[in-house]
C-alpha cells in the first residue's frame, strides 16, 4: 500500500473538472473583469496637484490601474514607503478583503483607530497648512519636488544646425546630445530638427525656430517662442503635453497636430486626433483637418464682394504686344472728394487757389468721368521697330454724346479719342483704329494667348479694385547686369487692391520664370524672425530682412564684381591676403540670417539708431573684429595716424565692446545676446534692447503693429518695412499720418509684398510724411 | 442652462487582454481547481489573477515566460486562499477513506476531508516550499522545471520537496495517530 500521501495527492492529481464548469466560470470572470475595467480611472483629473495625503489616497487607484505618468507613479510610490497610512490604504485598494478572511474589527478596536485618526488629522491639518504657506512662495520648487516630471529631450536628428542658446553664448548641438528644462533651443537658417521627449513624444523643429522645455501643471509644457513645430504626442497615461506659444496654449493627450508661432500670431493644425485650444478667455477643441489661427491676419481675407470686379469686357479690347496693363475704376467719386477737400482748403488761404484748375475745368473733368463706365483701361504696347504706338486708354460710353460735348469744353481738347461703338477710347489714331477693329473681330485679338493676359485673367477670377500689370520680361532688355541680378528672369509685376471687410488690401508681386536667383535669390522664405523683439512699441521706424544665407551672397558679390569690374575683385583679394581675412569665412559664415535697422529712441541731437544681426557664432565673429581692428591699428600706425580703439566690459555680466573712432571720437557699442549681435550708438539702447527681449514688451507685440499686419494668410514674412512716425514727430508735420507696414515675401519664384497701405500710388501715406509733403508742395 | 453631462461609455477589455485571457484561463482555473478543492474558489483565483494583470501589476516575469508565470501565479493564489480557509479535519472521516476502498457515501466523504486536510497541511508550509510541493506533486513539473522556474538549483528544488514531504507525512501521522 502506498503512503497515504501520495495517495491523496494522486486523487487531487486527478481531480475531475468538467470543461463546461471550466468555461461557465471563464465567463463570470470576463464578465466582472470587464466590469472592473470600466471602473478604472484614465485620468485622475480631479487632483490638479498634490498637496496632502487625501490627494495621494485619491490617485492610488489610478495608480494600481497603471493609468498615471511614470512621475506621478514614483510619486506615490515614494511617498507610501514613508507614510504607513497611505501605504496602508494601497494595500487595501490593491487586495480587498477577501470573503474569506477573517472578521473585521471590533468596536473598540475601531474606536482606538479613531481617536488616532483624529490625532492624525490634526496633524497632517498642521503640515497641510504649513506646506501651503511654503508653497504660495515657492510653488514651483515645491511642486517639482513632490511632483517631478521628466522635462528633457534628446535631439534624434538634426538637418543643418540646431543651437542652444543661453545668454551672451549659443552652442551646436549634435543628434543625441541632451536638452534639458528651460534651455532655449533654435533651429538655424534652412534647418531643422527632430527632438523626442522623455514620454516618446517627437518635436519635428522647422527652421528658424526657437523653443524651450518646461513642466505644466500635468505634463510638459514645449513653450514655442517662434517657428514652426510638428508634435507627434505619445498617449499620456495621466496629464497632457502642451504646447504654448505668445497667444495660445494647445494641450493634448496624444495626437499629431502643428503650431506656427510668428509675429502675425499663431496657428494649430491638427492632422489625426484631438486638441484642446485655449486662446485668452476661449477654449475650443480641434479635431484632424481642422485648424485655429489666433489672429485674423493669419486668414485669407474674405473680399467685400459689391467692391470688387470679377469680369471685364474691356480687356479683349487691348492690342497686341501690350506690355503694361491697367484696370482703375471710374475715378468720379475719388475726384468729387479731392476736389471738394482742396476748396475747404481754398476757403481758409484763397493763395492756394491760384495753384489750382479753375472751376470750370473741374466741373466738366467730373461731367466726363460721369458718363463713363465703372472701369477704366490704360495699355501700353511696345513692338520692336513701330512707332505711334501710343498708350490706349478705354473706357465704357454710358451716353457717347454728352461724353463727347462734355471733353470738347476741355481746354486741353486736342488729345485724340473717339467715342464709337459704346466705347471711349483715347490714343493715337492708329492705335484707335486697332481697338475699334478689335472691338469688330471678337475673338481674334493675339494678346488673348499671352502670359500676360493670363496672369491679368488670373487676377480678375480673384477679384480685383484696381490692378497693374507688367511684362517686365519685355521691358527690361535682357543686359549682364540685369542677369547677374537675377532680373532676367523676371516675368510679370503686379500691383493690385482689393477691398474686403477690414479695409483696403494692397499686393505688389514680382514673378520669375523660374526658382530665384542671383540678387533676387537672397531673399530668405518667410520665416520667424527674432530681431523685432529687440525693438521697442515706440519705435519710429523699422526695416528688417531674412536673408538666405551670407556666406552665399558674398560669393554672388564678388561672382559679380568678377565679371564686371575685375579691378575691384582684385583691390578685395588684395585686402584680405593682406590682412590675412577671409571675408566669407571670417565675417560672412558666423552670421544668421536675420538684419535688422530701426530708429528706436529719441532723434536728436542724433539719431537713436540700432542694428540687429543674428548671429549662428559670436566668439569667431568678435575673433575676426578684434583682428580687423588690430589689423586697422597696425597700418594707421604705419602712416602715423591713431588707430581705432577696441573696449571691453561686463555690466551685470552681460559683455559690451566700444568701438571709438578717434578722427570724431564717435563710439559704437556692440554685444552679443540670445544669438544675435545689437549695435548701436549708446549703451543705454543695447541694455533697453535687451529689456524688451526679456521682458516681452516688444514691438512684435505693439497694437499699431498688429494692427498693421495684413491679412492675407501668411504665417511669416520674409522682411518688412515699418514707420509710426506719427507717435513721436510735430502733428504740423505728420498730419494724419497712420502706422503703416509692408511686408515682404520671397517665393520660390515670386517676390510679394502685402500691406494695409497703398503701395506706390500714395507714398507719402506709407512713408508717414503726408503733412510734410503737405507743407513743402502747397506752400 | 444645457449640462455637459456625457453619458458614460462602456469600455471593452484590450484585445490583447482579451486573447491572453481565452488562452490561459482554464490552466489558471485547473490548476487552482487543484490546489483549493472547490469551483468557487478557483474562479476567484481565476478572477484575482487576471484582475492584477488587467491593472498591469505583473512582473517581469510574465513578460518572458507568461504561462509559467500564470501557472505559479494561481498556484499561490490559491495557496492564499487555502490559508484564510485553514480548519481542522475530523479525524473519522479520514479513517473511513483509508480502511474502506468501496465507494460509499462515507468513503465519498472521508476522500473529501483528506484532501482538505492536504490543503490545510500545504497552507501551513513555508510559502515557497508549498509553491514547490504543489508543482511537483500536484502539477507534474520536473526537479530542473520547478528549479528554472523559480530561480534555484535542483539540488535545493530536491531537498525542499524532500523536507515538505517528511513534514506532511508527520503531520498527517500526528494528525491520524496510528491508523497511518
Amino acid at each position: 500500500m502506498k503512503p497515504i500521501l501520495d495517495r491523496v495527492l494522486r486523487t487531487v492529481r486527478n481531480l475531475e473538472i468538467k470543461p463546461e464548469e471550466t468555461e461557465q466560470a471563464a465567463a463570470r470572470v470576463l464578465s466582472k473583469l470587464t466590469a472592473e475595467h470600466n471602473k478604472v480611472v484614465p485620468h485622475p483629473a480631479i487632483v490638479e496637484r498634490i498637496t496632502s495625503c487625501q490627494d495621494f489616497r485619491a490617485l492610488i487607484p489610478a495608480y494600481l490601474s497603471r493609468s498615471l505618468t511614470s512621475a506621478r507613479a514614483m510619486l506615490i510610490e515614494d511617498h507610501t514607503r514613508e507614510c504607513v497610512r497611505c501605504r496602508k490604504a494601497m494595500e487595501y485598494d490593491r487586495h480587498p478583503r477577501h470573503p474569506h478572511e477573517g472578521p473585521r474589527a471590533t468596536l473598540s478596536q475601531r474606536a482606538a483607530r479613531t481617536t488616532r485618526t483624529y490625532r492624525l488629522a490634526a496633524a497632517w491639518t498642521m503640515a497641510a497648512g504649513l506646506l501651503l504657506i511654503a508653497g504660495l512662495s515657492q510653488w514651483n520648487a515645491i511642486r517639482d519636488f513632490l511632483w517631478p516630471i521628466d522635462v528633457h529631450a534628446i535631439a534624434q536628428a538634426v538637418d543643418g544646425n540646431l543651437f542652444v542658446v543661453s545668454d551672451a553664448d549659443i552652442h551646436t548641438l549634435n543628434a543625441g546630445d541632451r536638452i534639458d528644462r528651460d534651455r532655449v533651443v533654435r533651429t538655424g537658417k534652412e534647418s531643422s530638427a527632430v527632438l523626442q521627449l522623455a514620454d516618446g513624444s517627437r518635436i519635428e523643429v522647422q527652421e528658424r525656430s526657437e523653443l524651450t522645455l518646461d513642466r505644466g501643471d500635468d505634463g510638459v509644457k514645449i513653450r514655442l517662442g517662434r517657428g514652426s513645430v510638428v508634435v507627434t504626442a505619445a498617449k499620456q497615461r495621466s496629464g497632457h503635453l502642451y504646447v504654448a506659444t505668445n497667444d495660445l496654449i494647445v494641450s493634448v493627450v496624444g495626437t499629431k497636430f502643428a503650431v506656427n508661432a510668428g509675429v502675425k500670431g499663431s496657428r494649430v493644425s491638427v492632422v489625426e486626433g484631438e486638441v484642446h485650444v485655449q486662446n485668452g478667455s476661449t477654449a475650443q477643441a480641434l479635431r484632424a483637418g481642422q485648424q485655429f489661427a489666433s489672429n485674423p491676419a493669419l486668414s485669407t481675407p474674405s473680399p467685400a464682394a459689391t467692391d470688387l470686379r470679377y469680369t471685364s469686357d474691356l480687356v479683349n479690347l487691348v492690342p497686341a504686344n501690350t506690355v503694361a496693363f491697367a484696370s482703375l475704376p471710374n475715378l468720379k467719386e475719388a475726384v468729387d472728394e479731392v476736389y471738394d477737400a482742396f476748396r475747404k482748403r481754398v476757403r481758409e488761404d484763397p493763395s492756394l487757389g491760384t495753384r489750382w484748375p479753375s472751376d470750370d475745368v473741374m466741373n466738366r473733368v467730373r461731367q466726363v468721368a460721369t458718363y463713363l463706365g465703372p472701369e477704366i483701361i490704360i495699355a501700353v504696347p511696345l513692338r520692336d521697330g513701330e512707332k505711334d504706338l501710343a498708350p490706349v486708354l478705354i473706357a465704357e460710353a454710358l451716353q457717347p454724346e454728352s461724353l463727347k460735348a462734355a471733353i470738347q469744353g476741355l481746354p486741353e481738347s486736342r488729345i485724340p479719342f473717339v467715342v464709337d461703338s459704346g466705347l471711349f477710347i483715347v490714343s493715337s489714331p492708329r492705335m484707335i483704329d486697332e481697338v475699334l477693329a478689335l472691338r469688330r473681330q471678337a475673338g481674334s485679338n493675339p494678346f488673348l494667348s499671352t502670359a500676360l493676359y493670363q496672369r491679368i485673367s488670373s487676377a480678375y477670377r480673384e477679384g480685383i479694385t484696381w490692378f497693374l500689370a507688367a511684362d517686365v520680361q519685355k521691358l527690361l532688355p535682357a543686359r549682364p547686369a540685369t542677369m547677374e541680378l537675377g532680373l532676367a528672369d523676371a516675368q510679370q509685376l503686379v500691383i493690385e487692391q482689393k477691398n474686403a471687410k477690414d479695409g483696403p488690401s494692397y499686393r505688389a508681386v514680382l514673378g520669375f520664370n523660374q526658382t530665384r536667383r542671383g540678387m533676387m535669390g537672397w531673399l530668405a522664405d518667410p520665416a520667424p524672425m527674432g530681431a523685432l523683439e529687440f525693438v521697442s512699441s515706440n519705435a519710429y521706424g523699422v526695416a528688417a530682412i531674412a536673408m538666405k544665407d551670407p556666406s552665399l551672397i558674398i560669393e554672388d558679390v564678388f561672382a559679380f564684381l568678377q565679371r564686371n569690374n575685375p579691378q575691384a575683385i582684385r583691390n578685395i583679394d588684395d585686402f584680405q591676403n593682406r590682412h590675412r581675412i577671409d571675408i566669407r569665412h571670417d565675417l560672412a559664415a558666423p552670421l544668421g540670417g536675420e538684419f535688422l535697422f530701426a530708429v528706436d529712441g529719441p532723434i536728436l541731437p542724433a539719431p537713436a539708431w540700432k542694428i540687429i544681426v543674428e548671429v549662428y557664432d559670436p566668439a569667431r565673429l568678435q575673433n575676426t573684429i578684434q583682428w580687423m581692428v588690430s589689423e586697422t591699428n597696425r597700418e594707421a600706425a604705419a602712416k602715423q595716424q591713431p588707430g581705432v580703439s577696441l573696449s571691453s566690459d561686463t555690466v551685470d555680466g552681460r559683455p559690451f565692446y566700444t568701438v571709438t573712432f578717434p578722427a570724431t571720437s564717435y563710439k559704437v557699442h556692440y554685444t552679443f545676446w540670445q544669438g544675435y549681435m545689437l549695435i548701436a550708438p549708446d549703451r543705454t539702447l543695447l541694455i533697453e534692447a535687451m529689456q524688451y527681449r526679456d521682458t516681452g514688451a516688444s514691438l512684435a507685440r505693439s497694437d499699431n503693429f498688429l494692427s498693421q499686419l495684413p491679412a492675407d494668410g501668411r504665417d511669416y514674412v520674409s522682411g518688412f518695412i515699418y514707420q509710426n512716425l506719427a507717435l513721436n514727430l510735430p502733428q504740423n508735420i505728420v498730419s494724419n499720418a497712420v502706422p503703416s507696414l509692408i511686408c515682404l515675401y520671397g517665393e520660390q519664384d515670386r517676390i510679394v509684398l502685402s500691406s494695409k497701405a497703398m503701395i506706390g500710388t500714395k507714398l507719402s501715406n506709407i512713408v508717414g510724411l503726408s503733412g510734410l509733403i503737405d507743407q513743402v508742395w502747397l506752400r | 442652462m444645457a449640462t455637459m453631462a456625457q453619458k458614460p461609455q462602456t469600455r471593452s477589455l484590450p484585445q490583447e487582454f482579451e486573447q491572453m485571457f481565452r488562452k490561459h484561463h482554464e490552466l489558471v482555473y485547473r490548476a487552482a481547481y487543484r490546489v483549493t478543492g472547490n469551483a468557487e474558489d478557483a474562479e476567484d483565483v481565476l478572477q484575482t489573477l487576471f484582475l492584477r494583470l488587467l491593472r498591469q501589476e505583473c512582473p517581469p516575469q510574465f513578460e518572458t515566460s507568461p504561462k509559467a508565470y500564470l501557472h505559479r501565479a494561481a498556484i499561490n493564489i490559491a495557496l492564499d486562499i487555502l490559508k484564510s480557509k485553514s480548519r481542522n479535519v475530523s479525524t473519522d472521516e479520514v479513517e473511513s477513506y483509508i480502511e474502506d476502498g468501496r465507494p460509499s457515501p462515507d468513503r465519498q466523504r472521508g476522500a473529501s476531508e483528506i484532501q482538505n486536510w492536504l490543503r490545510t497541511a500545504l497552507a501551513e508550509l513555508n510559502p515557497r516550499t508549498a509553491e514547490m510541493f504543489v508543482l511537483r506533486h500536484i502539477e507534474g513539473y520536473r526537479n530542473a522545471e520547478i528549479a528554472k522556474m523559480m530561480g534555484t538549483s535542483r539540488g535545493t528544488v530536491a531537498v525542499m520537496l524532500f523536507r515538505a514531504r517528511l513534514r506532511l507525512q508527520k503531520s498527517i501521522r500526528k494528525h491520524l495517530g496510528e491508523i497511518v
